[in-house]
């Protein structure tokens, strides 16, 4: 059966030339970064190299940037760091309610230790609007954490407005730019963040390595305690292969930005002006003025997103629907009902990711499966049609 | 090749199920329902129940071996209608209720044919000891062959028309055996102890779902009051321990009266009724309103079933008459009903009047 992968906002495959790129580290280069000897010197020099080069292409300085081991922790240092380094001077701390599950289940966290936490609701396009922001930060708040895309939507935030706004009022500025980084092209000048987290397997880097960028005046708390790894804000071996792979990653996105970002865009408008001459009753979700390239949310009114998901998958086409639990169920998307979709239509809304692993003239194929099926699955829905 | 859909729980035997059906040539797919969440249920920690992450693994891994697709399901919403709601009313109501009838009946069937029809499989299977055989062309559950180890009393509730679509693989064979073709094939769950319990209640502290309950009166059968009990929901008809009040002959709890909130106590001989009044009833065989039927009933999952005679008195209703009485007929308690192996229908013992 003909494979069609449509996730890539989940994760991507390596691409080969970071996955050439990064074997040397695991076999002749294996030293630990902080040996004195020769093998740990190679793998110092590539931390450092690698640290360089990313922060060439985000337009910070090398030292701004730590480490991780994914956009989870990044996103975990970020915002506890912060709240642990700045509670005496306030507890407040304003996030989105359509925030990745990192940054709100580190909020709830803090709000059980006495934090408190306003989060702010989008408009019905997803976007959080400045005024929003503004009429929420107190003499209290210490942190805001916006995020730049959103996984399931697309949707691009003005972070540059929201950070100004922060910023006004002396409030710090992160953002989770997991689904961002690799997909548009921006540079933390640009953004105005004082923080922000990115993961190396959203954009064809491996998995377990992530960083943070960290402004070099902010203060924060690190969570691991060990050595004094990445300026002491994150104890623990560097992982240097990974760390290799994400340099090599982000290199070869910013190399590939323009072609890519168009290839993606072509598909995108291909997929979703197809489906709307083919199929019936779709609502596209977000705002495709401003959104990543490769990404569409739609719901398919009178059907269930978990059924079209199992039977897509069934045909070999991988799509996504809400967010997935630990164990693997699909729950409803608190991102689609904050912006006020209602539950029928969110529960109807899959998630369908375009990368690498898509050819234009793929589109087609996914159109035929994705007509039939809806098409079947509408016929035995009990709630189609008979409203 | 036919397309099934198999329920599967993590345990052994339904990812046996599985198995043979994979050796038998069909087209499967594994299914996990995650029906609760136990964390907020009881918060006490308990791994070993259907919808904990490590069984819901170990139905991901079968799956894996038996390169077949598997999919977690969230159905907490509709379990929690039909079962959990239905579960305490009851308690509180002093029935005795069996939830894993309800579950049968009211989800894990009609969500897996449903799921089946979305998914254009032909029939649904789980790993229940019981089997399907026809009778005049139509199918029937059947006892399984492993006496000891029947499950047909789970499943009276099923709706008739889906047994055309239902599939029970090991319903032939013997739990042992089951356990055997598990480790020859290197199955994890081959050494998982059998689940005893309510899967959303696994140390059998079903009190915990339940807040502060009221303390009443016991009385004999003279109508005496001879000491406080803690709440209805901690008795059940046939109960021995736990009654705290000292005797020369052992007394059991014989009556709960609901609306007096008290309980009723007598000797072993009280516990005796040959007559019990049946709701929600489910029928397998053709039948009327008035219809007089001679068989056997079963009337818990570990009884032998009895002579009886039943009368349909509605959709949904019987009064059933045993030959001999019965010890401890339990309210809320399904009863049913049996020719030979084959299962005739059911119903819920309302009152024992």
């Amino acid at each position: 059966m003909r494979k069609i992968y449509l996730d890539h906002n989940a994760t991507t495959f390596v691409h080969p030339e970071v996955f050439d790129e990064m074997k040397p580290y695991f076999t002749e280069k294996f030293g630990n970064a902080s040996s004195i000897h020769e093998f740990g010197r190679i793998a110092k020099a590539a931390l450092e190299d690698s640290r360089q080069k990313i922060a060439g292409f985000l337009g910070c300085k090398p030292k701004e940037i730590i480490f991780t081991s994914g956009g989870t922790e990044s996103d975990n240092l970020a915002i506890k760091g912060v709240a642990f380094a700045l509670h005496k001077k306030g507890k407040h701390i304003i996030t989105s309610a359509i925030e990745h599950h990192a940054v709100l289940e580190s909020c709830h966290y803090l709000e059980k230790n006495g934090f408190e936490v306003t989060y702010l609701k989008p408009d019905s396009s997803g976007r959080i609007l400045p005024d929003t922001l503004k009429n929420a930060i107190r003499k209290d708040t210490i942190l805001t954490t916006i995020m730049h895309a959103n996984n399931e939507t697309g949707t691009i935030q003005d972070i540059a407005a929201l950070a100004g706004i922060a910023h006004e009022a002396g409030v710090a500025f992160h953002s989770d730019a997991v689904q961002s980084t690799g997909k548009i092209p921006y540079t933390i000048p640009e953004l105005g963040v004082d923080m922000l987290s990115a993961s190396g397997h959203k954009f064809y880097g491996p998995k377990g390595v992530g960083l943070l960028y960290i402004r070099e005046n902010i203060k924060l708390v690190p969570l691991n305690h060990g050595g004094s790894h990445e300026s002491n804000l994150r104890a623990g071996t560097e992982n240097v292969a990974g760390i290799v792979g994400l340099a090599k990653a982000i290199e070869i996105a910013y190399r590939d930005m323009k072609v890519e970002y168009e290839r993606l865009q072509r598909m995108k408008d291909a997929f979703i002006s197809g489906m709307r001459s083919r199929i019936k009753d779709i609502m596209v979700i977000g705002d495709q003025q401003n959104c990543v390239p490769n990404t569409v949310n739609v719901s398919f009114n009178g059907i269930e997103g978990e059924s079209i998901v199992l039977s897509l998958d069934l045909k070999g086409i991988a799509v996504s629907s809400g967010s997935a639990c630990a164990s693997g169920s699909i729950n409803a998307s608190h991102v689609l009902l904050a912006m006020g979709i209602p539950p029928e239509q969110a529960h109807g809304a899959i998630r369908f990711s375009f990368g690498r692993a898509n050819a234009e003239s793929d589109i087609e194929y996914i159109l035929e499966i994705l007509e039939r099926e809806i098409a079947r699955i509408r016929g035995i829905s009990p709630l189609y049609g008979k409203a | 090749m036919s397309k099934v859909l198999v329920a599967m729980s993590g345990g052994v035997d339904s990812t046996m199920a599985a198995f043979l059906l994979v050796e038998r040539g069909f087209d499967v797919i594994g299914i996990t329902f995650k029906n609760f969440d136990l964390n907020e249920l009881t918060p006490r920690d308990a791994k070993r129940n259907c919808c904990s992450i490590e069984l819901i693994n170990n139905a991901r891994q079968a799956c894996g071996m038996l390169g077949i697709p598997h999919y977690v399901i969230d159905r907490t919403e509709v379990f929690r209608r039909k079962v959990l709601d239905n579960f305490r009313d009851s308690y509180l109501r002093g029935l005795t209720p069996n939830p894993c009838v309800r579950c049968n009946s009211l989800v894990r069937w009609p969500e897996l044919i449903s799921l089946a029809n979305q998914m254009g499989a032909d029939y649904v299977a789980t790993g229940h000891y019981a089997r399907i055989g026809k009778l005049g062309g139509e199918n029937r559950i059947f006892r399984a062959l492993s006496a000891g180890k029947d499950q047909s009393y789970a499943l009276w509730g099923i709706e008739a028309g889906y047994l055309k679509r239902t599939i029970l693989p090991i319903g032939d064979y013997e739990k042992s055996d089951i356990r055997k073709i598990a480790a020859q094939h290197g199955f994890a769950s081959a050494e998982q102890p059998d689940s005893q319990d309510i899967c959303f209640v696994p140390e059998g502290k079903y009190s915990d779902l339940f807040g502060k309950t009221t303390a009443g009166d016991i009385i004999n059968v003279k109508g005496e009051v001879v000491g406080r009990h803690k709440g209805l929901i901690n008795y059940t008809i046939g109960q021995r321990k736990g009654i705290g009040i000292a005797n020369q002959h052992p007394l059991y709890v014989v009556n709960i009266l609901t609306d007096q909130n008290r309980i009723v106590i007598g000797n072993e001989r009280d516990l005796y009724k040959d007559r019990m009044e049946l709701g929600e009833c489910n029928w397998f065989i053709s039948h009327y309103t008035g219809m007089i039927l001679n068989c056997k009933a079963k009337i818990r999952y570990r009884h032998e079933p009895s002579d009886c005679s039943v009368e349909i008195k509605g959709p949904d209703r019987a009064i059933v008459d045993f030959s001999r009485p019965q010890r401890a007929i339990t309210p809320g308690q399904s009863a049913v009903f049996y020719d030979n192996d084959m299962v005739l229908g059911g119903g819920v013992i309302v009152s024992v009047p």
